[in-house]
């Protein structure tokens, strides 16, 4: 495989993770205004979302690795320049990962209240941090040899502040709205209601937050990235799909494909709208080719493996709604 | 303090919270896989009870384990890029395979062990645990795969100062990878035993040996209890696993000198890596001698038939001798680290030059949030452990009817029928 297969490769890990642990993010995040303070109510949300933690973040940790031996170089410098954003990621994951785990292993009040807290804070910090080291790839991989040394410092500073944040916002509103329709989809009667109430409110942020970040993708191709025009297509596209979203959720629609749609294409134009910007330079600056065809049949081979794990487990685990064996266990 | 020794502290601490997880997760998987089997074999319920219980401190205990393993992988890149530029082609080969392959194929099956209980029929069920463990020694194998190199780097050559693998099978075969594995693998074996053996002894102190109705109506003989059976089963159950992982720890431990200079290593800092080895010795003797003395007194039950208060007082000593194998665990990583200093790569890359240029402050900052979380994720998560392991089988979650799980509920809302109302 060479690098450009290395490239995509690591593209599916990246979508594989927000598709699937986005999920989880999404659901804690609306947990409390869905469960109020019933404690029954809350574990029936976390019941739902429950079963896509194992199979969800194995997918980043995945995309860390591929990182780590194809594209080393990209990783220094994406940590060197995101130093703040990995440590929240990092920071914001193991938290998310305790909350779900340990809250309801003991039942003290103070004790289930104080993870809630920290659940819904951690589900907030993980893909925002997510986002905005996507809008750190941007500037360093998006056009101009240096990264920032352009000939306008002023609008290159405000790039820096404004590419990551964007990002981490339009992250955070994905994982929301697709956690949320998830939450629709699986969660009983009243609960389901509050979800796709919860989708509404959040469809006209999202909308907005891609369109503007579809202007800065198109800033970034003004820098010498033309593939950042692809960018500034899907996430475009996504404002469209959200907005059409909000207006079949106005008439008063459950089932429409582009109300099942809206949270993949949500959680994934990010990431692909990333691929697209860093995408040629990332590339070129992969390790050298003997590495990657040594790598190549090991890391193929336990792909196929994990491929069919993972849809067993889909299909046994998923596929099904909430029901009597259902396992409730966060 | 230097950005060096901060980087490096940071990186000692999160591993060894790291591998405090990973010694019960590879010492009780095998255990649980065990006890499940023999569930599905003879649908005995203490078997059932046994894969539940411990079961479900194996996840609690897997949950901080991987997420320690989480923030343990990036550092790497995050402070260490020189051992990325000079050896990421073959250092970085091991670490892929295992995310891609053992980790991410352990994390989807546990996820189908937990959720998947109702659902999966029993021997499928059984099998998706066997798995689970199969991945997580395959994961561990990979991780010492990577850490032999370091130790012992063979199988590559240097090509305008960037590694390249020649040999793969030398690099998976090579002694520093091979050796250390089983030596580790020992050592979680142990502390998966003093854990069982712990717990179960805890237990059984406090538990009547005998049915409460037997004793009531005054009536002889030692029909037993059904926790007393559980933590029968915990404890002889633990004396077996620990023993023989004392001896795969000994054994493997000494075989580790014929790629180690002893004496090298122990000169970087005679104080820690040389009391470490004595420690280690000492203990993997004791532990042995004494997995075998209760291994005899297995024989025809006489471990839990001798007077009550010798009875206790073993007891007690073997529910306090808890922790031991953990920190002689610390101490062993401790022993292999230091003493491969000054080198990150031996003989090929030091590790100030391996360092990032990240400032002090930076690093420093990073060493207190991401120590302080994990230390304060760990502690609750040990927390939970020890309250649960004192709770015994009662009330156990995993594996249970989500109806029981949710019969907490003040009264039955149409939400909890779950799937009834749409």
């Amino acid at each position: 495989m060479n690098a450009i297969g290395w490239g995509l490769f690591l593209t599916v890990l990246l979508l594989g993770w927000v598709l699937i642990d986005g999920v989880v993010q999404g659901g804690a995040q609306v947990a409390r205004p869905l469960a109020r303070r019933d404690d029954p109510r809350r574990r029936v949300v976390l019941a739902a979302v429950g079963p896509w933690l194992l199979l969800g973040e194995v997918w980043l940790v995945a995309a860390a690795g591929v990182l780590l031996a194809a594209f080393g170089h990209v990783e220094a410098e994406l940590w060197a320049a995101g130093y703040p954003f990995v440590v929240a990621l990092l920071c914001a994951w193991v938290v998310r990962d305790a909350a779900l785990w340990l809250r309801s292993r003991l039942s003290g009040r103070r004790w289930r209240a104080g993870w809630d807290v920290a659940l819904e804070a951690a589900s907030l910090v993980l893909p925002a941090a997510f986002g905005a080291l996507l809008g750190v790839a941007w500037l360093r991989f998006g056009g101009t040899d240096e990264g920032l040394a352009l000939a306008s410092p002023g609008r290159d500073a405000a790039l820096t502040v404004l590419v990551p944040a964007l990002l981490a916002a339009l992250c955070l509103t994905a994982a929301r709205v697709h956690g949320a329709l998830t939450l629709a989809s699986r969660a009983p009667g009243s609960l389901a209601l509050e979800a796709r109430r919860r989708v509404r409110t959040a469809l006209v942020p999202l909308a907005g937050l891609a369109t503007v970040a579809a202007l800065a993708a198109l800033v970034v191709a003004a820098r010498g990235a033309t593939s950042a025009l692809v960018a500034a297509a899907v996430l475009l596209a996504l404002a469209g799909v959200a907005l059409a979203a909000r207006f079949e959720l106005d008439r008063g629609a459950v089932e429409h494909p582009v109300l099942s749609g809206v949270g993949y294409a949500a959680v994934a134009v990010p990431v692909v709208a990333t691929a697209a910007v860093a995408g040629p330079e990332v590339v070129a600056a992969a390790a050298s080719a003997q590495v990657l065809h040594d790598l190549t049949v090991p890391v193929l081979a336990a792909a196929a493996v994990v491929g069919v794990a993972q849809a067993f487990a889909w299909l046994v685990l998923l596929r099904r709604p909430l029901g009597p064996r259902t396992v409730v266990f966060f | 303090m230097t950005a060096v020794d901060a980087a490096r502290l940071q990186f000692a601490l999160l591993a060894g919270i790291h591998f405090l997880f990973v010694l019960v997760t590879l010492g009780l998987g095998p255990v649980v896989a065990i006890f499940q089997t023999r569930w599905a074999c003879t649908g005995r319920e203490v078997f059932e009870r046994a894969t539940r219980f411990w079961g479900q401190l194996y996840l609690i205990n897997y949950a901080l384990g991987i997420a320690a393993g989480i923030v343990l992988e990036l550092q790497l890149g995050l402070h260490f890029p020189g051992l990325l530029d000079v050896a990421g082609g073959v250092f970085g080969a091991p670490l892929v395979i295992e995310t891609m392959a053992a980790f991410f194929l352990e994390s989807t099956f546990l996820g189908l062990w937990v959720f998947g209980w109702h659902v999966l029929p029993r021997a499928v069920h059984t099998a998706v645990f066997w798995l689970v463990v199969l991945t997580g020694y395959l994961s561990a194998f990979t991780v010492m795969v990577a850490n032999g190199f370091l130790r012992n780097p063979v199988g590559f050559e240097l090509v305008d100062g960037v590694a390249r693998i020649t040999d793969a099978r030398a690099l998976i075969m090579n002694p520093a990878a091979f050796l250390s594995s089983m030596h580790v693998l020992g050592a979680c074996l142990v502390a998966g035993g003093f854990l069982l053996v712990g717990v179960g002894a805890w237990h059984l102190r406090r538990s009547s040996s005998r049915l409460p109705a037997v004793v009531d109506a005054g009536l002889p003989g030692d029909a037993m209890s059904q926790e007393n059976a559980l933590w029968r089963l915990s404890v002889r159950s633990g004396i077996v696993t620990g023993t023989v992982g004392a001896v795969l720890a000994a054994g493997f431990g000494f075989a580790q000198f014929s790629y180690v200079d002893a004496e090298a290593s122990t000169s970087q800092a005679p104080g820690v890596v040389g009391s470490a080895y004595a420690l280690m010795i000492a203990f993997a003797n004791v532990v042995t001698l004494g997995g075998l003395v209760l291994l005899l007194l297995l024989a025809g039950n006489a471990l839990f038939r001798m007077r009550r208060g010798v009875r206790n007082g073993l007891y007690s000593v073997l529910t306090f001798l808890l922790p031991a194998p953990f920190v002689v665990g610390i101490l062993g990583w401790v022993a292999r680290e230091v003493g491969r200093q000054p080198w990150a790569i031996a003989g090929v890359l030091r590790t100030e030059d391996a360092v990032g240029d990240a400032s002090l402050t930076a690093v420093v900052t990073s060493l207190v949030v991401l120590v302080g979380t994990m230390l304060a994720l760990a502690v609750a998560d040990w927390t939970v452990l020890t309250r649960l392991a004192r709770r015994g089988d009662a009330r156990l979650v995993l594996g249970a009817p989500p109806s029981e799980v949710l019969s907490g509920a003040a009264e039955p809302e149409p939400v909890l029928t779950f799937g009834g109302v749409r």
